[in-house]
């Protein structure tokens, strides 16, 4: 490590440095709260407009050239004047009130930046005023980046926040499905289990509409990936009276084997669940041991806390949902955390208590040295973020990107697909 | 009068913090020290989607600000950050930033990056990139301020008949801009003069000072007025000229004329090279004007680039209805219309917006379309955006041609030489125009999964 960290002995000279140290880490990757939720309601339909209160260039800390939504996002453009005056409330109430009057959404979402949390600006009070007087709801949220949240528990926040927006129901029927990835594959889920004649209420968050988080409580069970990473959404169904399960990420067969037959056990349905994958199960049972006779002893680095997501499937367990599948296929999996080299023992006391003491673990500090560093751990592949692409690929290294994987049966031609690449290069 | 629900809606422009992120991006061995906060980072990443040849990201870095440091002050983080960056990177020049957040603390931030980087070996300036005000112009033409200072103009031209551009927009290393900057070459070779370093155009930093060699300076709309440079390299015999873009025949004819001009050249020969690279130009695009003269287009662009593009249109034979100006930092409808003038072209008959929000062109385009007044229209990603959730039984089978243009683009990226400057760009558009994407172009994947 030495040769890819030379400057770690001089810097923890500094007092500075061992301080750095002294912070806690974590596995996932930290956010701005407001950034985050911005960006995951960017692509929502609905009828619902976001309010962001602060400085005007808040409103650039998402990409919002690639979302939907975009016209209905607004700011109240504080100025320094504002701001250091605490002239803030006026230009809020201001905007919401014409948002009430002459857009008239189902909904308004209100976050805070980092301008206003600075200075305590007490907007929330505004926003419940304006919603009361006016009909149209309303929620503040004291979003801003000032804590350092991390990516997953802001997710949380927000899903918590869009189920509770919705009305208790009169009767409950029905399961959701939470923390699928999005796409065509996970309907696969909805088919097998109203085959098993299990209704489906909602996959989330990813399919989702913004009205059908309102739904979210009329079903009887959840089925959530990882429900450890939304623990706010879960007490919030919980405390609604539903039975929360947790699942693996359906990726690759074991896991979804393992998600259907969670299901089906929990439901006590377990031989119509059995019954209604039986044929797709075995489907691709030729291909999967062709491959994995390509890939076994090969090495995989699998890259993670460098991922910038709001899909909550890329989270779940740190990130590791495609452990299982490269490790099925006969693959050594090393894992590569990118954070500071310091952290490195909190990194590892995090993957033993995910239950993975026997992986291989490194760490790297970013993207530019990714290409080095998963070199040096003899991989001969690596599954990372799309931000890395062009320095593994400098590294002479293919390449899997994180968010590429499909779940369910229906994903593994298309999984077994990105891996049979791999073994191409090396051919 | 108080603001309105226009006012308030999000445009398509940026702020000065994405701008100096795209300048320090179009120099090569610069290195951004972002002393902002988390959310911040995601300002300076949109080039990630716009530059597929160079990650920006690969030369940013943090000082991983949180609320613990703006009670014990954040700006001791910045020395140590600067120190391992620099060791780490071996960069030509660091540009270090904050954000409006911190200043409200009032804490020295300019104070302790020059106090932490003297003595260093090289440059290091602390750019303004507060979010209140300006536009990514404005951070843009803050950076090529910062570099430009530090060109040595006082010393006298070597090579008077080497012209320097400033303020070229320089947003990625993809075929668009290098087939502008040789456009740009050519045709100064052409006339018997040549191009020197251009501020900016993803050169390492020490070549820059090269750029007190040229003997004509030309500068470029993009160097915007809030900046304050001024000319500081109209010293030792050097000559400045500020001109409009080199885009479409006649733009461009004028633009070599102008530069012509002012380095003293036999007006014979400029004439005579333009002839003929008219002509050039005129030939291929007559072999299939019919296929898109008449078309009814939109365009949404910054000032300059909106004048471009609209005398380019035009020449093809395409009819612009409607304009969407883009940005607070280019002078909007007056500086339009002013350009349009100097050009000695008409006022242009179409509706011109001063910065519609999103919301205003999904409604005006949207309806024009939708009334079946245009074909096409032409504009950033973002831009563009919103009109992909129009509803499609309004729009037919396949909707109108986009074409991307200006920053960001998601689906447009050039392997090879794609100008839009120079008479090659005009036939390169027109090429563009052939092939050009329709609204929905069902199947194609994703360009850019990862965020």
């Amino acid at each position: 490590m030495s040769r890819l960290f030379p400057e770690v002995a001089d810097a923890r000279r500094e007092a500075f440095w061992r301080q750095q140290e002294r912070r806690r880490q974590t596995l996932g990757q930290p956010c701005c709260t407001q950034s985050n939720m911005s960006w995951s309601l960017i692509d929502m339909e609905g009828d619902f407009c976001v309010v962001i209160h602060g400085e005007s260039d808040c409103l650039n800390c998402f990409f919002h050239h690639n979302g939907r939504r975009a016209v209905d996002y607004y700011s109240t453009r504080l100025s320094e004047t504002q701001l250091v005056s605490g002239h803030t409330l006026e230009p809020l109430r201001h905007l919401l009130q014409l948002l009430a009057t002459e857009r008239r959404p189902a909904a308004v979402i209100v976050l805070g930046t980092c301008p206003v949390e600075v200075i305590s600006d007490p907007f929330e009070p505004v926003v419940h005023e304006v919603s009361a007087a006016t009909g149209v709801p309303m929620v503040a949220l004291r979003t801003h980046g000032l804590t350092l949240m991390r990516l997953v528990e802001c997710q949380d926040w927000l899903y918590a926040t869009l189920a509770g927006l919705g009305e208790p129901p009169e009767q409950r029927h029905g399961v959701n499905l939470i923390g699928l990835p999005p796409g065509a594959a996970s309907e696969e889920a909805r088919q097998v289990l109203e085959a098993a004649g299990v209704t489906v209420n909602g996959l989330y968050p990813n399919q989702t509409r913004f009205d059908a988080w309102q739904r979210i409580h009329h079903a009887t069970h959840s089925f959530v990936v990882d429900s450890s990473t939304v623990p706010r959404l879960t007490e919030a169904l919980r405390s609604g009276g539903q039975q929360v399960h947790d699942v693996p990420v359906p990726i690759g067969l074991y896991q979804t084997g393992r998600y259907y037959g969670l299901v089906g056990d929990r439901l006590g349905c377990t031989e119509a669940v059995q019954a209604a994958t039986a044929a797709v199960a075995r489907a691709h049972d030729d291909a999967w041991l062709a491959l994995k006779a390509r890939l076994t002893g090969r090495v995989v680095a699998l890259c993670i806390r460098m991922l910038k997501t709001h899909r909550t499937d890329l989270l779940a367990y740190e990130g590791l949902g495609p452990l299982e599948l490269l490790r099925g296929l006969g693959m050594e999996v090393v894992v590569l955390v990118q954070g500071p080299p310091e952290a490195r023992e909190t990194f590892r006391a995090r993957l033993e208590a995910l239950g993975h003491a026997d992986l291989r673990m490194e760490v790297f500090r970013g993207p530019w040295e990714l290409g080095v560093v998963a070199t040096d751990v003899g991989a001969d592949a690596v599954v990372c973020s799309d931000v890395a692409r062009k320095v593994v690929e400098e590294a002479g290294l293919p390449m899997i990107s994180s968010s590429a994987w499909r779940p369910f049966y229906a994903g593994i031609p298309h999984n077994l697909e990105l891996l049979a690449g791999l073994a191409d290069t090396w051919a | 009068m108080g603001m309105s629900l226009e006012d308030f809606a999000m445009k398509p422009s940026y702020g000065r913090l994405t701008g100096v992120s795209i300048a320090c991006h179009a120099v090569q061995d610069a290195y951004l020290l972002l002393h902002v906060g988390v959310g911040c980072k995601n300002k300076v990443t949109h080039l990630l989607a716009h530059d597929w040849e160079v990650p920006c990201n690969l030369r940013q870095g943090w000082t991983e600000v949180c609320d613990e440091d703006l009670i014990m002050g954040s700006s001791r983080r910045i020395g140590p950050y600067l120190r391992s960056w620099q060791e780490r990177m071996d960069s030509g020049w660091v540009c270090v930033v904050s954000v409006l957040f911190i200043e409200l603390t009032g804490e020295d931030i300019r104070g302790e990056v020059r106090r932490s980087a003297e003595g260093w070996p090289v440059p290091v300036d602390f750019v303004d990139a507060l979010g209140v005000d300006g536009d990514e112009v404005d951070g843009y033409a803050s950076v090529v301020a910062a570099i430009a200072r530090r060109v040595p103009w006082q010393q006298r031209p070597s090579r008077p008949r080497q012209v320097s551009l400033v303020g070229y927009w320089f947003d990625r290393y993809e075929g668009d801009h290098a087939g502008n900057l040789g456009q740009i070459a050519g045709m100064l070779k052409s006339i018997g003069a040549s191009l020197g370093p251009v501020l900016l155009s993803g050169r390492r930093f020490d070549d820059h000072q090269a750029a007190a060699d040229s003997g004509l300076v030309v500068v470029l709309p993009y160097v915007s007025p809030a900046e304050g440079l001024g000319t500081p390299w109209k010293t030792a015999g050097r000559e400045s000229l500020a001109t409009d873009l080199p885009m479409g025949i006649a733009g461009t004819s004028r633009w070599l004329r102008a530069v012509g001009g002012a380095l003293g050249l036999p007006a014979d020969r400029v004439e005579a090279s333009i002839r003929m690279r008219e002509e050039r130009v005129r030939k291929p695009l007559a072999k299939m004007v019919g296929r898109w003269r008449g078309l009814r287009v939109a365009v949404l662009a910054d000032v300059p680039m909106a004048v471009g593009m609209v005398e380019l249109l035009t020449e093809l034979g395409c009819r612009v209805v409607w304009v969407g100006l883009r940005g607070t930092s280019l002078g909007g409808r007056a500086g339009f219309d002013a350009a349009r003038a100097r050009a000695g072209l008409e006022p242009l008959d179409a509706e011109v917006v001063e910065r519609p929000s999103l919301s205003r062109i999904r409604a005006e385009v949207g309806s024009l379309l939708a009334a079946g007044q245009l074909q096409g229209v032409i504009g950033s990603a973002t831009e563009l955006g919103p009109l992909r959730s129009l509803p499609r039984e309004d729009l037919g089978e396949a909707g109108p041609f986009l074409l991307e243009l200006g920053f960001p683009c998601r689906d447009f990226h050039c392997l090879t030489q794609v100008p839009f400057m120079g008479y090659g760009g005009v036939v390169a558009f027109a090429q563009r125009l052939l092939t050009a994407p329709r609204l929905w172009d069902d199947g194609r994947p994703a360009p850019w999964s990862g965020t």
